[in-house]
C-alpha cells in the first residue's frame, strides 16, 4: 500500500540549482537536463506524482512578458489535469512572474505555487563561490523550498503563492527583503502572510475570495501589453517623456510627496490615466488620486505588482473607461 | 542533541519519545514545539529544522505528512529512523529512496525490539556526526572574584574560558530533570 498522492506539474522558469557546491551539475540549463535532475532530487516522488515542464533556463534579465504569457498558457490548458502546480523560478524575476501568473490566470481553480533557488545563474561561471557562502549557514539550494512549495500544491487552495524559507506569502502583496539568507519575501501586509513552515506548513490566513468583482471572467484574455513606461520621479525630469500618448505611466514619487504641476499638466492631455505609485509611509502625507485630471494614486499596492496590473490591464482592453475601471478593482487581492 | 519525533499521540510513539528522553537526547514534537525554549534565539532567522539533530518518524499509518517530513529531512540531509511495526506495509517509493539516500533507514520493530533498533539508531547515525557549533554570541559580566575563578580554571583544564563556561553549562543542562521533561 502507498501514501495517497496528487498529482502536481512542476513548472521550470529559473532558479532550479539544487547544490550551490555543484551548480554546474545540479541545475537545468535546457530541457535535456530535466531527467539527470530529476535523478538528483528523488525525494521529492514521496509527495506527488510530478510531471516535470521546461518554460525557461537563462538570465533573469530576458524574462519578458511572453516567458509569462507562455507559461500561463500551459498552465492554464493542464488545468484540469493536474490537482496543483508549482513553479521554480530565479528569485531577481520570480516577484514578476508570479503576479503575472495571479493576473493571467484570474479565476483558476488550482493552486500555483512559486519559489527557486537563491543561487544566480551568473554564479555557474565562478571557478569558487566558497567565499560568498563560507558565513552562510542558510541552504541556498532549491531543495527544502520545493519541498514545501509542492506540498503547498497540494492542498486545496486555488491561489498564487510563494514558498520560501519559512514564509508562505500571498504573491501580489510580497516584497524583496533579504539577500542570500532564509527568508528574502515577507509582505509589510501582515494577512498577505499566509502561513509558516516550521516542522511541517501551517496555513492561517482565509483563502481569498477572488473575482468577486470582475464581471468579465468569460472574456479574459492571456494577453499583455507592454506599453507601459515606469518613470521614477527626481528634479529636474524631461517633460517631454510624458508626451507618448501609446504608453500608460506609472511615477514612482520615491521620498516626494506631491505631483508635480507640469506632470499634473499633461496627465489631462494623456489617453490613459497617470497612475502614481507612492507606497505608504507614516510620516510623509501621499498625492490624492485625482480622476477629473486623469491621475490615480497607489499607496497600497507593490511596485511589481501595479507594473504587471498595468500590463495585463492593457492586454484587456485599450478603452480609457474600462482601463480605469479595471485598474480601481481588487482583482487578484493587489490592493491590500 | 534534539531528536524530531512524529507522530506524538499514539501509544507506539510515546514509547519512542520515552526511550530516546531516557538516552538523554531532548525531544521535539509537535506537542511541544511551540514552546520548547531550547528553539528559540533572537539572532538567528528561526528554522527549528536548523537545531534538530536527527529525525525518527513512525509510519506503520500511512498520512501525507509523513512523505512531506521524510522528504524534507532528506533535503536537509538529517539522518532518519523511519519505523513501521511489523505487519504493517510500506510505501514502496520509501524502499527504493532507502537505497538512494545514506541518511535514510527503514527499521521494521515489535515492541520487543524497540529500544534496540532505536539505540542502534541513535549510537551510530547520531552521535558518530559533527558536534552542534557554537556560533550564537552572549556577553556575559563577570565580578572581579568569577573572573579570577575562571582564568584559574581553565588554566587547570588547558582549555579556554568560553569553553569552560559551555562546559558547566552543558553540565547543567544534561542534569535539569525539568528541562529534559519539556
Amino acid at each position: 500500500m502507498n501514501l495517497p498522492k496528487k498529482k502536481i506539474a512542476l513548472f521550470f522558469c529559473g532558479g532550479t540549482t539544487l547544490d550551490a557546491n555543484n551548480i554546474r551539475e545540479s541545475t537545468i540549463f535546457q530541457e535535456k537536463d530535466i531527467k539527470k535532475w530529476l535523478s538528483q532530487f528523488k525525494e521529492i516522488n514521496i509527495l506527488a506524482n510530478i510531471d516535470a515542464f521546461f518554460i525557461y533556463a537563462g538570465p533573469a534579465t530576458d524574462i519578458s512578458p511572453s516567458i509569462w504569457l507562455k507559461l500561463a498558457a500551459e498552465i492554464k490548458k493542464r488545468e484540469n489535469a493536474y490537482q496543483g502546480f508549482a513553479v521554480t523560478s530565479d528569485v531577481k524575476s520570480l516577484l514578476y512572474t508570479a503576479n503575472a501568473l495571479s493576473f493571467l490566470l484570474l479565476g483558476f481553480s488550482r493552486p500555483i505555487i512559486f519559489t527557486g533557488s537563491q543561487i544566480p545563474f551568473e554564479w555557474k561561471n565562478l571557478p569558487s563561490i566558497k567565499n560568498i557562502l563560507k558565513d552562510k549557514e542558510t541552504d541556498l539550494g532549491l531543495k527544502a523550498n520545493l519541498i514545501n512549495a509542492l506540498q503547498l500544491a497540494c492542498l486545496e487552495r486555488n491561489e498564487v503563492m510563494i514558498a520560501f524559507g519559512t514564509k508562505v506569502i500571498r504573491s501580489v502583496l510580497a516584497q524583496r527583503t533579504g539577500f542570500l539568507s532564509l527568508n528574502i519575501f515577507d509582505s509589510l501586509n501582515r494577512q498577505a502572510v499566509l502561513g509558516n513552515v516550521d516542522l511541517g506548513i501551517k496555513l492561517e490566513t482565509p483563502r481569498l475570495i477572488r473575482g468577486l468583482n470582475f464581471k468579465r471572467q468569460e472574456a479574459i484574455k492571456i494577453a499583455l501589453s507592454c506599453n507601459i513606461r515606469f518613470i521614477k520621479y527626481y528634479p529636474g525630469i524631461n517633460e517631454k517623456i510624458f508626451q507618448d500618448q501609446q504608453n500608460l505611466f506609472i511615477l514612482e514619487l520615491g521620498d516626494f510627496t506631491n505631483i508635480p504641476d507640469f506632470i499634473k499638466n499633461y496627465a489631462q492631455g494623456l489617453t490613459y490615466p497617470l497612475l502614481v505609485w507612492q507606497p505608504k509611509k507614516d510620516v510623509f502625507t501621499v498625492a490624492k488620486t485625482d480622476l477629473k485630471n486623469n491621475i490615480i494614486v497607489f499607496d497600497n499596492i507593490t511596485k511589481e505588482s501595479l507594473i504587471v496590473k498595468a500590463m495585463w490591464v492593457l492586454g484587456q482592453t485599450d478603452k480609457p473607461a474600462m482601463i480605469r475601471k479595471l485598474l480601481l478593482e481588487n482583482l487578484a487581492g493587489e490592493l491590500g | 542533541m534534539i531528536i524530531y519525533i512524529y507522530p506524538d499521540n499514539t501509544n507506539e510513539t510515546k514509547k519512542i519519545i520515552a526511550i530516546v528522553k531516557q538516552r538523554g537526547f531532548l525531544v521535539l514534537t509537535e506537542e511541544n514545539k511551540d514552546r520548547v525554549n531550547f528553539l528559540q534565539h533572537s539572532t538567528e532567522e528561526k528554522d527549528s529544522w536548523n537545531k534538530v539533530q536527527g529525525v525518527i518518524l513512525e509510519g506503520s499509518h500511512l498520512e501525507a505528512k509523513l512523505g512531506y517530513l521524510t522528504a524534507y529531512a532528506i533535503a536537509k540531509n538529517k539522518p532518519i529512523l523511519y519505523l513501521i511495526q511489523k505487519g504493517n506495509s510500506l510505501d514502496e517509493q520509501l524502499k527504493y529512496l532507502e537505497q538512494e539516500k545514506d541518511n535514510f533507514k527503514i527499521k521494521y520493530y515489535s515492541l520487543k525490539s524497540l529500544e534496540k533498533v532505536i539505540t542502534h539508531f541513535l549510537r551510530v547515525n547520531l552521535q558518530g556526526r559533527k558536534i552542534e557549533k557554537a556560533k550564537i554570541k552572549f556577553t556575559l559580566r563577570l565580578t572581579a572574584t568569577l573572573e579570577q575563578f575562571l582564568i584559574f580554571k581553565a588554566k587547570q583544564q588547558k582549555t579556554t574560558k568560553a569553553k569552560l563556561v559551555r562546559k558547566f553549562l552543558e553540565k547543567l543542562m544534561g542534569e535539569d530533570k525539568a528541562y529534559s521533561a519539556e
